[in-house]
């Protein structure tokens, strides 16, 4: 399209694409989950980077990963059905597939698998107790403001 | 990235942002999206049905716990349309 076959002027072109963002704004603002769900997820999931890590030969560690591993099911689940009673359907397929989102996946997962090879090796609780930590800010900080991001790189 | 193609339809801007609603979702209920535009009942029906007529919008009518929710949500047509218009947004602004 050149400049002579533009429909709109420059000025109102650039209103309608502010106006997008406001929207976009909106519907990040009511998709994003509440503080307290964001927390018990996180939570929960720094607890399983830990159990996961020293749960080898240990049935009280292993119940816990599971246990960790249901609560962050819940609040899932949790966050859906809140949506859903909202009148709103998320998008499950692409709901954070962009460079950001895929990056804190493969973080979390690669602190998952660190936590329980470095306890293999040196026995000390240190290193999981560490990954848990970081887990659980990096999870929080995605579904905090992940959305956000995911606008920001469409825009 | 979508090929970019101005959408007069699209374009008006209750249409717009109801588009720019949709897009993120995979539906969203009458009810949000009116209370979402701050507009009303008979305002947003307008509109959408223009946005339906033009196989932009898809309805869907389910029954819950005895009410009737009208769900709404973009086509692929629409989804391909609406990033169309963004994308030609963006080159007119440059």
């Amino acid at each position: 399209m050149n400049k002579a076959e533009h429909p709109i002027t420059t000025d109102a072109a650039r209103a309608a694409l502010a106006s997008l963002a406001a929207a976009s704004n909106i519907a990040v603002n009511s998709m994003r989950p509440p503080l307290w769900l964001i927390l018990l997820c996180a939570i929960a999931l720094g607890i399983k980077t830990v159990a996961m890590g020293v749960m080898i030969n240990d049935t009280l560690w292993t119940s816990i990963q599971w246990g960790s591993y249901f609560v962050c099911c819940c609040c899932i689940a949790a966050w859906i059905i809140r949506l859903r009673i909202k009148g709103i359907t998320l998008k499950v397929v692409d709901v954070n597939i962009t460079r950001s989102g895929i990056m804190s996946a493969l973080l979390i997962c690669t602190l998952l698998v660190l936590s329980r090879v470095i306890y293999l090796q040196t026995g000390s609780l240190f290193f999981p107790c560490i990954a848990g930590t970081l887990n659980t800010l990096i999870l929080t900080y995605s579904l905090h403001f992940g959305l956000r991001w995911n606008v920001k790189e469409k825009n | 990235m979508a090929n970019a193609c101005f959408d007069e339809l699209i374009h008006a801007p209750n249409r717009l942002k109801i588009c720019a609603l949709l897009a993120p979702v995979a539906s969203l209920e009458f009810v949000t999206l009116c209370e979402q535009l701050g507009v009303s009942d008979s305002v947003l029906s307008k509109h959408i049905k223009s946005l339906v007529d033009a196989d932009y919008v898809v309805i869907n009518k389910k029954t819950s716990d005895g009410r009737q929710r009208t769900w709404l949500s973009l086509s692929s047509r629409g989804r391909k349309a609406f990033a169309g218009h963004v994308e030609a947004l963006r080159e007119i602004v440059g």
